[in-house]
């Protein structure tokens, strides 16, 4: 579970979020939506814990984000984060072990089977000992993806976080993904926060959205209740008749 | 040295470190085998057979003692430290194009070193060798951070703007040990001069010791920071995601890699490339796991400068080639190709 309260952050003179106050429970999927520019991946990288807010309280199963340590942090929360260039020749399963390589972590046969496990659930374990950088960017998505689920891997009630993690999958992978979601919000009582572009499939896969708009909540609430063509036409500018859902 | 480079820095159940350390091993064994050869040739030549059967006479003993094998391991200590510098500057950039020379690390090394012999002589006298290498030292760590600072003016790093910074710090260098040749007197010039051509001659037991002890912990501490250096590649944010600090993680490798680099600009001066070709064989080679590529660095980096030195000093004997010009003749066409495979996004 992760909770915001009013928080707002500032790049130097331009204030990027006001005010914002939003809630994730545990066990659920919370979609943040809205027009480029409106602060989404700052809002993301705000809850994750790497951007400290101007102002503003963050919580995390019931503790201050702040207090928690890089490492602790790390165990519980992962982030999925927009496209990741690789300058390096690395293979495939390299790239998803970096999950469990954390400061003091031991790159063991226990680590190995976690990774081997999260490349299979992404559909990647056949490209297991192919270079990354061969692979189209929809596979380096499911890849990192599988780096990220591996290094949460072992706990329960973790925090997920994905920014556009569908924007290279096809429609296929783009369903597997948000089924890996789902089952993890059942089995593991995860909080997934996703930033999505996709009006239609945030419908269909989130249990809740979060509506931004120029820095401020634009309105927020059940996915089936808040996505009707009226609210998502005066949140992108667009007519309501070229809005269907 | 070689005994202790050999054990791979993490743990030992895993099959890939096993073949880590035969790797590692077999890079070991190139390394004595090309120091064997070093040893036999030169001015005096001592056939190998008389060597290895431990049958010298006093001469060759003391040419074995205090010519060769000084020089043999202060170009495997140079070596080392400038292939492992190159490694983890590389790391740190996110770039297989970084190296000291290039980006202007060692040019900034070399302006303290010449300012400390045209300013403060009496310094060097006092404290021998370790006023030079933490002069270096100084200059290499406040280029770094320099060049740090401008690669990411964009907000990532950029190559263009790491490369382009790099030339502009060499242009100021290069004027700033200008000037100092200019200030200096006649004995002082020929100090600088001797310096900066990038030679390994004059090696003697001194320069050695006071160079392994500065390289070679880093050489274990860079090594021991290879997995949250390879985790770093994904960029900061990402790192910082998994757990890593990589506020502390940079400081490390900065202050690691200049000080491998003033330790051997003090001793050798410029010698360039070694840190760029070095790393990048070994990636071509053998993949680009830092856990690998930092140690394996060292031992190649060793075993190539050496092997460039020995033929330094022994293809137009009895006089001696300076070996940057060496490393610079293989490497300048070198760096050209990794460029064009780079604009190719080949590598």
């Amino acid at each position: 579970m992760i909770s915001a309260q009013n928080l707002s952050f500032k790049s130097g003179k331009t204030e990027i979020l006001q005010n914002i106050t939003v809630k994730a429970e545990a066990g659920e999927i919370l979609g943040i939506l809205g027009p480029n520019g409106a602060g989404k991946s700052t809002l993301l990288k705000c809850l994750a814990g790497f951007q400290a807010p101007t102002s503003g309280d963050i919580y995390f199963n019931h503790l201050r984000l702040k207090d928690y340590s890089l490492k602790e942090l790390a165990k519980l929360r992962a982030v999925l984060t927009q496209q990741i260039t690789f300058n390096f020749p690395f293979k495939v399963h390299e790239i998803a072990s970096m999950g469990r390589n954390g400061p003091d972590s031991f790159h063991s046969t226990h680590d190995q089977k976690i990774v081997d496990a999260a490349l299979k659930l992404t559909q990647t374990h056949l490209l297991r000992d192919r270079q990354i950088s061969s692979l189209s960017g929809g596979e380096q998505q499911r890849v990192h993806l599988a780096r990220v689920l591996a290094q949460i891997w072992e706990s329960d009630n973790a925090l997920l976080l994905l920014d556009e993690p569908t924007s290279a999958l096809d429609l296929k992978h783009q369903f597997m993904l948000f089924d890996i979601c789902r089952a993890l919000t059942i089995k593991k009582n995860y909080t997934i926060i996703v930033v999505l572009h996709d009006l239609q499939l945030a419908r269909q896969v989130c249990d809740r959205v979060l509506l931004l708009q120029n820095g401020s909540v634009f309105n927020e609430g059940l996915a089936s209740e808040i996505m009707s063509p009226h609210i998502i036409s005066n949140l992108y500018d667009v007519e309501p008749e070229r809005i269907k859902l | 040295m070689i005994s202790l480079l050999r054990r791979p820095p993490l743990s030992h159940n895993s099959p890939r470190t096993i073949s880590y350390t035969g790797i590692l091993l077999l890079l070991t064994i190139i390394l004595i085998m090309i120091s064997l050869v070093a040893a036999t040739q030169g001015a005096v030549q001592i056939p190998l057979v008389k060597l290895l059967s431990a049958k010298l006479d006093n001469f060759e003993l003391s040419v074995l003692f205090n010519i060769r094998l000084p020089r043999i391991l202060l170009a495997i200590i140079v070596g080392a430290a400038l292939g492992v510098s190159g490694a983890a500057m590389q790391g740190l950039f996110r770039n297989p194009l970084a190296d000291p020379t290039l980006i202007g690390i060692t040019g900034g090394a070399a302006v303290c070193v010449a300012t400390v012999i045209v300013f403060a002589g009496q310094l060097i006298s006092f404290m021998g060798l370790y006023t030079m290498s933490f002069a270096a030292f100084a200059g290499g760590i406040v280029t770094s951070l320099i060049i740090l600072r401008l690669a990411r003016i964009s907000g990532v790093f950029s190559v263009t703007h790491m490369l382009l910074a790099g030339i502009a710090i060499n242009a100021l260098t290069f004027a700033g040990t200008g000037l100092m040749s200019f200030l200096s007197t006649d004995q002082q010039l020929r100090e600088i001069s001797f310096w900066t051509m990038g030679s390994l001659g004059g090696a003697l037991w001194t320069p050695v010791l006071v160079t392994a002890t500065l390289v070679l912990p880093c050489v274990f501490l860079l090594s021991s920071k290879a997995k949250e250096l390879n985790v770093l590649l994904l960029g900061e944010e990402n790192a910082t995601y998994t757990g890593i600090d990589v506020n502390r993680l940079k400081r490390i490798v900065v202050i690691c890699a200049a000080l491998c680099v003033g330790a051997a600009v003090s001793v050798s001066g410029i010698i360039g490339f070694v840190g760029l070709v070095v790393p990048h064989l070994i990636r071509l080679m053998l993949g680009a796991d830092n856990r690998l590529l930092m140690p394996a660095s060292a031992l190649f980096g060793g075993a190539l400068l050496l092997l460039a030195d020995t033929i330094a000093r022994t293809a137009l004997s009895p006089t001696e080639m300076p070996v940057g010009i060496i490393t610079s003749l293989v490497g300048g066409p070198f760096f050209i190709w990794l460029l064009i495979r780079h604009s190719k996004g080949q590598v």
